[in-house]
């Protein structure tokens, strides 16, 4: 991407992909939190190299394990999208966790109460409903920041409380099966197809995938994306140049939202075929690492995910082939963040008095 | 930036930085440490009492995956005691247990991971994951997968997997119908984890026992949304102490804690504990607990297992089972009226011949449904 | 709604908002002196998992919340490193700080069953209405009340509390002046997470039970949206902090509120979460400290 527009050289220099130092930093960075967290480890007395293998083989062993950490990494991938996007402008959506709720109800609303139609319309006709619902979601807490001045931040994350307990009475109060805390299944026809059976990765994948290729493109090929990106550089500015800042905020958490509830749908017509409850893993907060991890970068956020999901499905295997606990793979994700953080790859400009 | 000379200054910069990234790294890491140790004593804490064998051993190894801890005084902890009796009883290795697993990547993965260690049986008590139970089974046709507390269609099942349930209703009813007997002023709470049919099945089974005992009988049912909460529970059981309930009986996990000590913050107040005999954790409140015998039934299916006895069906356990049995009153004896013990006597037995149906989960899992089905459809024959 | 209900809702709103309006004050002093902590959940919950820990290894209660100062100095002390020091981004590292812990569960099933008694304070607690209100509480319930007007009195009425506030609204100013802003800051952080990890430590002393996985449940986002609900006064967050813990306290009376009682469960869980959302909304014109959030660097050091 060179400066093809005056004032645009600068602007992809500061967000566009990392610069080679920055990448070799971030490499040192996850070799050393892996050298202090093994050590770590040892001091515990058990042994690093068999934990580090064992999350190595549990995640790219075999084909079942590298299907399994590419599904974790879907919805891992959206909701890095649905933080990098906006935090790209400097608005804090740490919501992701409840606009995927939100866009699982909504799966499970539409799959349920339309009459039974064939896969190929209904499967878009249930993300599309989800992704309406993650955007009117997300953009909810864009105009209670623009209309009152409401801090983002607070507002997305009690959002995420109560699109969770939505979620919930799906669950126990709308469409409550039989006896364990789920929905009714979905029919057949809306379950996504397995595209390699082998690995039994579903169409998620390449629906994700598409999804991260359209925020590439908006970042970084379309006005709107530049309006996003100049309004985290000095929002001021942005509002002396004429731009419609108000406008900008709510559409970026409104498009933050359509990736968030996809990612919620997905999981509601994936392999659960129903909304179950903590169908999410925290993916909605780890994606906001899955961001910051890719720098804010559309192309990078996919990489940054199969790192975390390989992290996290590789050290489901601890406890099983080596008595040392999951949460190693957790610490050293913790350990890496906030390594990066402090090493300042991970660093955001600042306008004097931005905040809010 | 000083102005020192461009060239050294950068390389300078880029030392220094990675020098500060390695700082800041150790001091991340030693946060995270400062947890790790504390979790890890919990770890070795919960994983080195399975030693002791007195069977000889059997080439038969399980895995346990459950939502709450092996030390969670309730259905986690219960659960695994069964793990470690069969290892003692029956001799089959206990491959580990994955606690306070929630969502159903996690089931899927741990249990998947636990069946290319070889597990013969992986065991999922948690309702909410029957696609891990489907997913695993398939995916490794060598190992039998069964879930607890779930249901799943036998067109689905796959010919490795089975699902078991404890019939918690029964018990439940026999509680309400003791506390029923046994309270000084005519109100009964039940605090409960989630509004989600197995559950609703013991708090509606509860209210319904209770109105068997006397028509008449307030019933305030709350949920709290957790099974860890104990502060919603406590401020749950609290509310209802104040409102004039006497005995308050708990359908949730380790947020039972919360209840037992609004009980102890004043006088008269009882708590009517599940899943695992809370008698120890507080003796002066804890009337009684009722027992699924999650242990036996854990226990029972493992030696299922080992027999070969395991097919692709559902699996349930009653009263004859001893779930649904209530434990001793201990030094509360004297607070249980003579004449409540012998109907309760009468009832269970009542229940076990059949002259008294409880209804299952499909009236039961519904919520209100105690309060309204008609108390004379229970012993009509 | 009878008196005994409303009396209920209000004693447990009380101490309900113990652990948040510890935090809440703890926050205030930060952002006085420009530092955003948005990571008070993982502080709160680093303070309940030493509090249960040391109460279930048999060391008591009052240990348990005493170590929690200690603890919460580390810990604002390794964030003063990242915030002032590193000039990490603030909102950045602190939304970090505080969700890396929800998803550790490792931090598991410490179990502990044994909570603070509630004192009755002989002839208030026999004041009518306020008396079971008020004056029958745990004593880290009192404490907190206790702290308000300390906290109000140190920002406001002592050399330090200028010296902060000068750091949060004009730090070049106040370097000027002949002050080192990121001194000041550094004490303010630690001064802030050591009363957020005791808020963290009481919500473990008062409820029992030990501590669980994300036992706090967001309650450190809450405080972050009472202190500027609060205005950044000591006395207006004590007000924002009941109204969170009253609104907590009605789901467990719903039942017998009438016809409120047909809502399902999930609208009274809820309830605080919408009130936090809707204080938020009516605080917009509450201006944040001048510098909050922005990383100060002194004049000549090189970076």
């Amino acid at each position: 991407m060179s400066g093809d527009a005056p004032g645009r050289g600068l602007l992809t220099r500061a967000l566009s992909t990392p610069d080679p130092r920055a990448l070799a930093t971030g490499v040192m960075a996850l070799l050393g939190t892996i050298v202090v967290v093994s050590l770590m480890v040892a001091a515990l007395g058990e042994d690093p190299f068999a934990a580090i293998r064992t999350i190595i083989e549990g995640s790219f062993g075999d084909t079942t394990a590298f299907g399994q950490t590419l599904m974790v990494a879907v919805p891992l991938a959206l909701c890095g999208a649905a933080a990098a996007i906006p935090f790209t402008a400097r608005l804090w959506n740490v919501g992701a966790e409840g606009q995927m709720h939100i866009g699982a109800f909504a799966a499970v609303a539409v799959a349920l109460t339309l009459p039974a139609l064939p896969g190929p319309v209904f499967i878009p006709l249930i993300l599309l409903g989800a992704i309406v619902a993650g955007a009117l979601w997300a953009g909810l807490a864009g105009v209670l920041k623009t209309a009152f001045g409401a801090n983002e931040v607070i507002v997305t994350l009690m959002l995420n409380f109560v699109a969770i307990l939505i979620a919930t009475y799906a669950i126990t109060g709308i469409w409550p099966q039989g006896v364990a805390p789920s929905t009714e299944q979905v029919p057949d026809s809306t379950v996504l197809p397995v595209v390699w059976s082998g690995a039994n990765v579903s169409l998620a994948l390449p629906i994700a995938l598409a999804a991260l290729v359209a925020a590439w493109v908006l970042m970084s090929r379309t006005g709107l994306g530049l309006q996003i990106r100049s309004i985290g550089l000095n929002p001021f500015a942005s509002l002396m140049n004429g731009m419609r800042v108000q406008t900008v905020t709510v559409a970026t958490f409104a498009i933050a939202g359509t990736f968030a509830g996809l990612a919620g749908a997905m999981e509601v017509i994936g392999e659960n075929k129903a909304l179950v409850t903590n169908f999410s893993a925290n993916y909605g907060y780890l994606g906001i690492a899955v961001a910051l991890v890719a720098r804010l970068a559309p192309a990078w956020i996919f990489p940054s995910a199969v790192l975390f999901a390989a992290l996290q499905v590789g050290s489901q295997s601890l406890p099983a082939s080596t008595g040392i606990p999951t949460s190693f793979g957790q610490i050293i994700i913790a350990a890496f963040v906030l390594g990066l953080l402090g090493a300042r790859v991970i660093r955001l400009r600042y306008a004097e008095g931005a905040v809010q | 930036m000083s102005p020192r000379h461009p060239a050294t200054n950068n390389q300078g910069a880029g030392v220094k930085r990675a020098l500060r990234g390695c700082t800041a790294i150790l001091a991340a890491g030693l946060i995270a440490f400062g947890a790790a140790a504390c979790g890890d004593d919990e770890e070795a804490a919960g994983g080195t009492t399975g030693g002791s064998t007195t069977a000889a051993p059997v080439d038969f190894s399980v895995a346990l995956l459950s939502p709450g801890s092996s030390n969670d005084g309730s259905w986690g902890e219960a659960s695994y005691d069964g793990v470690e009796a069969a290892a003692t009883e029956l001799g089959v290795t206990d491959l580990g247990h994955a606690e306070n697993l929630l969502t159903p990547d996690e089931y899927t993965q741990q249990g998947a991971a636990y069946a290319k260690e070889g597990a013969n049986l992986v065991l999922m008590a948690n309702g909410s994951v029957p696609q891990s139970v489907i997913k695993v089974a398939t995916d490794y046709p060598d190992a039998v997968v069964c879930g607890a507390a779930m249901e799943i269609p036998a067109a689905d099942l796959p010919a490795n997997a089975c699902t078991y349930d404890p019939e918690q209703q029964e018990g439940a009813f026999s509680a309400g119908y003791l506390a029923a007997l046994t309270s000084k002023t005519g109100k009964l709470g039940v605090v409960a984890g989630f509004a989600f049919p197995a559950l609703t099945r013991q708090v509606e089974g509860f209210t319904l026992g209770a109105r068997y005992a006397n028509p008449d009988i307030q019933v305030q049912q709350v949920y709290i949304n957790s099974w860890t909460d104990t502060a919603a529970a406590k401020a749950a059981a609290q509310a209802q102490y104040a409102a004039g309930v006497d005995i308050v009986f708990s359908a949730t996990d380790s947020a039972t804690q919360g209840i037992f000590a609004a009980a102890q913050a004043g006088d008269d107040r009882y708590v009517i504990a599940s899943y695992f005999d809370s008698h120890e954790q507080a003796p002066d409140v804890v009337l009684t607990s009722v027992l699924y015998n999650l242990e036996g039934v854990t226990k029972e299916m493992i030696r299922r297992g080992t027999a070969g006895e395991i097919k692709p069906e559902g699996y349930s356990f009653g009263l004859d089972f001893g779930v649904g049995e209530l434990a001793p009153f201990y030094e509360l004896d004297s607070v249980v009226p003579a004449e409540a013990k012998t109907k309760l006597a009468e009832v269970i037995a009542d229940i076990e011949s059949g002259t008294v149906k409880v209804p299952d989960e499909k009236v039961l899992g519904v919520e209100g449904s105690g309060a309204s089905f008609d108390l004379a459809a229970l012993t009509a024959s | 709604m009878n008196s005994t209900i409303v009396i209920s809702v209000f004693a447990t709103g009380i101490a309900l908002m113990t652990p948040v309006l510890w935090a809440a004050l703890g926050e205030a002093i930060a952002e006085r002196a420009g530092v955003l902590n948005i990571g008070i959940e993982g502080v709160m919950l680093f303070g309940a998992l030493v509090c249960a820990w040391a109460i279930r290894e048999g060391a008591g209660i009052w240990t348990g919340l005493l170590l929690a100062i200690p603890v919460g100095a580390v810990l604002g002390l390794a964030l003063a490193y990242l915030w002032v020091s590193r000039g990490a981004d603030q909102i950045v590292s602190g939304i970090i700080g505080a969700t890396s812990l929800l998803f550790d569960e490792f931090l598991k099933g410490v179990g502990v069953v044994t909570s603070l008694d509630e004192i009755s304070i002989p002839l208030l607690s026999d004041i009518p209405w306020i008396g079971e209100i008020v004056f029958q509480q745990p004593s880290v319930t009192y404490l907190a009340l206790l702290a308000a007007p300390l906290v109000f009195l140190l920002l406001n009425r002592t050399w330090f509390g200028l010296y902060i506030r000068s750091a949060g609204e004009k730090p070049r100013a106040t370097e000027t002046a002949g002050l080192s802003v990121p001194a000041l800051r550094y004490t303010a952080v630690v001064v802030s997470c050591v009363l957020i990890c005791f808020g963290g430590a009481s919500l473990i002393a008062i409820t029992s039970g030990g501590f669980v996985t994300n036992v706090t449940a967001g309650q450190g986002f809450v405080a972050l949206a009472i202190v500027v609900l609060g205005r950044w006064n000591p006395f207006l967050i004590v007000g924002g902090a009941l109204l969170f813990g009253v609104s907590q306290a009605l789901q467990f009376q719903a039942q017998s509120l009438g016809f409120l009682s047909s809502l399902p469960p999930e609208a009274w869980l809820s309830l605080p979460y919408l009130v936090t959302i809707v204080a938020v909304v009516v605080a917009k014109s509450s201006r944040y400290p001048n510098a909050c959030g922005v990383p100060f660097t002194p004049a000549g050091a090189a970076r």
